[in-house]
């Protein structure tokens, strides 16, 4: 257990390393501290939905006798958080590290490696399971008049309640990898589990929206038949969870030692499983097999053709982005799959809802003669803009451009080619993603407006116009922020994507802008200014702020390479 | 030819120079050895003789052109092979190849034949069609030095080239070292290994504290230690008094 406890103070330290201000200077540590102090004001008002939403949830539940659900949803959408977080990190931390390579010489056994990393992976998840938990669990306790044993219950519920889901993260890993001997590629194995976190994301935000339309019609019948059921069928992937919400509801400490009991069974069986299976499922994982094939003639020809040094900086980007598993889900699969699955959330609880859906349809004439063509093309236009900025905020290519080079980077600054090239060569990648991803959708919009609600086909023009300048503005305000400070220090390309800092900031910071320009338009129009004349200059506005920005990014980013 | 002129680099707030007022050419016609204990300012001097760092005070000339005032003519007349070869990963070999010469303006004649040519010489053949991530190490050092010659640079730098090369590729990238600098060319290497700079050098700079503390040849070098001492015991007697 000692050398359990030594590994993990280990792997905290090497993984988290770079993010502890100890041992910089003064000035480096204040600003480290400040960027924390920032981190923590951008999500007060994510805390305050919560505590907001878990609060709202137990007084609409009470009134139907409901309030056992309250406690059951709240565990239920934790633990969920925490199994779809952890999947990575367990994939990372117990599968990708480097330092698996360096442990395994060494005398320990299996099971004290895989618990060491199961115990990593675990601590780091307290972070998620509180920013979550506490908030929610002090909604319901304050809704719910609970007293200080309430609290004192929830705490130790939160210290337990990520275990099963980690340790299903860990397993998933111990147990599937020994069998996947053709998989044995990291690259295929990150893909796979990626995707499979896409796919649970996805599911999870579809229950979610189901679940959340129900509660704010206060459905009975729905709750009671349809999601008391889903709830139920949750229920079995965390039976324990039982126990915890009868420990908080009824603050019964039997409930809770259950739960805290079970959570240490988890632990055991993994420590079991793990010190059979884990050695099996990491050895051999840095092995990638080889062609050992001569390039033929035409294809050498063909390999070697002389490209412009713009293209040729794309075109390696490209193809990193496209090769890293880690780039490949953040950086290119993201701008093309979250639309999707915000559309197919959007339309799931409409399709739940038919009978909703046909008085809509039936009501549409009168909605339509209520605006005129005017109001409806700004509608249009400001539809355009936000699309494009919600698509291309998710596409993190350009906002971790620089940090994904990692110590690589050296070579930027001795090949004989200007960084305002190099730049070019990285944004082309981008902003060629950013427009692939959101051109089909300003298409479709202006078709469906000009069909539907009759407005003017020229609106392909503006709306042209907002597509390209907001590409532009996203993707060179991302750039700036990952020039600004890139993080180059990373042990795994997760961290150069993933626990990128700067790059949830910046597109925190690019969302912001864009909302003030998008009011700004609104405020142009309540002050009864024409909506053509509010495209024209927005347009106008944009274009400046576009061709500014990207002035701008090239210059400093001169400045900024040469100084790293 | 490189020359440095009383160059310096202090990092940070530290009053500790890395590198200091190094004052000092690699002439061309020689293979120079750049030979120094760890931490004695060899990587930083690397660093900023190839542009990855700007010196606090002095100048660094290539072939005629300021590192820091022309930077792009500059890093056109050398070919750098940095002490890690683990780049670009998931290129195949020969994408990184076509990066390298599209970078430095090989012609399409140029750059198939110096491909063909460098590769049989390090038996690299058959693995340019496979990604970099499964080569070995010594194969990844093979491809970067592959890389940085494609281009035929006048000035060779090379960062500890021969860490991880099986004996015939070491034999074979000596050779090219000595053709290379026999052709009125410049090579400069850093190594740890004195037999290797023993053996292959022409000249040799040793570096203790950030100051070159010698400049010639190795018969100069040994003549000011006379007795017979090794190559080692000199090296470790300059570098323990310096």
């Amino acid at each position: 257990m000692r050398k359990e406890l030594l590994l993990t103070k280990i792997l905290l330290q090497c993984g988290m390393g770079s993010a502890l201000p100890a041992g910089k200077k003064k000035r480096q540590i204040i600003g480290q501290w400040a960027l924390y102090l920032l981190i923590a004001v951008c999500i007060v008002p994510l805390l305050v939905l919560l505590y907001q939403f878990a609060r709202g949830m137990y007084h609409s539940l009470s009134p139907l006798h409901l309030e056992y659900l309250a406690y059951d949803i709240t565990l239920l959408l934790l633990s969920f958080t925490t199994l779809i977080l952890s999947l990575p990190f367990a994939m990372s931390v117990l599968f990708l590290a480097k330092d698996i390579e360096y442990l395994l010489p060494m005398p320990f056994s299996p099971w004290q490696i895989a618990g060491a990393k199961v115990t990593t992976v675990l601590l780091y998840e307290y972070l998620t399971t509180a920013a979550i938990g506490i908030p929610m669990f002090a909604g319901i306790g304050v809704a719910a008049h609970h007293g200080p044993a309430y609290f004192l219950f929830a705490l130790l519920i939160l210290a337990a309640l990520p275990v099963l889901p980690v340790i299903y993260g860990c397993l998933l890993g111990v147990l599937i990898l020994p069998l996947t001997t053709k998989l044995r590629r990291k690259e295929a194995i990150t893909t796979f589990f990626s995707i499979l976190i896409v796919i649970l994301s996805s599911s999870i935000g579809l229950f979610a929206s189901y679940f959340g339309d129900a509660l704010d019609n206060l459905d009975l019948v729905a709750i009671i038949t349809g999601n008391s059921r889903l709830l139920m069928q949750a229920e079995y992937l965390f039976p324990n969870l039982r126990f915890a919400g009868s420990a908080l509801e009824n603050t019964a400490p039997l409930m809770l030692l259950l739960y805290v009991l079970t959570a240490l069974a988890a632990i055991l069986l993994f420590l079991l499983i793990g010190n059979r299976f884990y050695l099996k499922a990491v050895s051999g994982m840095n092995e990638v097999s080889q062609k050992r094939e001569k390039l033929s003639a035409a294809e050498e020809t063909r390999a070697l053709k002389i490209r412009g040094i713009v293209r040729s900086c794309a075109a390696r980007e490209w193809k990193l982005l496209v090769r890293t598993p880690v780039y490949f889900l953040n950086c290119v699969l993201s701008a093309f799959i979250v639309p999707v699955i915000l559309l197919v959330a959007l339309i799931i609880p409409l399709l739940g809802n038919t009978a909703e859906l046909t008085a809509a349809l039936q009501q549409m004439p009168q909605f339509l003669n209520m605006f005129h063509t005017e109001q409806f093309s700004g509608i249009l236009m400001l539809t355009v803009f936000g699309i494009t900025v919600l698509f291309c905020a998710m596409n993190l290519s350009a906002s971790t451009c620089i940090s994904r080079e990692g110590s690589n980077f050296i070579e930027m600054k001795y090949i004989p080619v200007p960084y305002k090239k190099q730049l070019q060569g990285k944004m082309l990648c981008s902003i060629a993603l950013s427009f692939a991803a959101t051109l089909p959708y300003m298409i479709l919009l202006i078709a469906a407006g000009t069909v539907i609600l009759h407005t003017p086909v020229w609106l392909f023009i503006p709306g042209f116009a907002i597509n390209v300048f907001t590409i532009f503005i996203v993707g060179y305000f991302q750039l700036i922020g990952d020039l600004w400070k890139p993080k180059l220090s990373w042990t795994s390309e997760q961290a150069a994507v993933k626990q990128n800092v700067i790059a949830m900031l910046t597109m925190f910071g690019v969302l912001v802008l864009c909302l003030l320009l998008g009011l700004g338009c609104i405020g142009l129009y309540l002050l009864r200014i024409p909506v053509y004349g509010i495209l024209t200059v927005g347009i106008l506005i944009l274009g400046v702020l576009a061709f500014g920005l990207r002035a701008f990014a090239f210059r400093y980013g001169e400045k900024a390479l040469a100084r790293l | 030819m490189i020359t440095l002129t009383n160059v310096s680099k202090t990092y940070g707030n530290s009053n500790i120079k890395a590198v200091d007022s190094q004052t000092w050419e690699i002439p061309d016609g020689k293979i120079t050895g750049f030979i120094g204990p760890n931490g004695a300012g060899k990587s930083t001097t690397l660093k900023m003789i190839t542009g990855i760092i700007t010196p606090d005070e002095g100048s660094i000339e290539i072939n005629g052109h300021d590192i820091v005032k022309d930077p792009i003519a500059a890093k056109k007349q050398f070919g750098f092979v940095s002490d890690s070869p683990d780049k670009f990963l998931r290129l195949k070999g020969i994408e990184y190849l076509r990066f390298c010469a599209d970078v430095y303006d090989v012609p399409e004649a140029q750059r198939r034949e110096r491909i063909d040519l460098f590769a049989n010489r390090f038996g690299l053949t058959d693995a340019l069609s496979s990604r970099i991530i499964s080569y070995s190490h010594g194969m990844r050092q093979k491809l970067m030095v592959i890389g940085a010659l494609l281009h035929n640079p006048s000035v060779w730098i090379l960062d500890e080239p021969l860490t991880g090369l099986d004996p015939g590729s070491s034999f074979a990238l000596k050779e090219m070292m000595r053709e290379h600098a026999a052709a009125g060319n410049s090579v400069l290497f850093s190594t740890h290994i004195l037999e290797i700079a023993e053996r292959l050098c022409d000249y040799v700079a040793i570096v203790n504290r950030g100051r070159i503390v010698f400049r010639g040849t190795l018969e100069q070098l040994r003549a000011g230690y006379p007795g017979g001492m090794s190559l080692e015991n000199i090296f470790l007697e300059m570098t323990n008094h310096a």
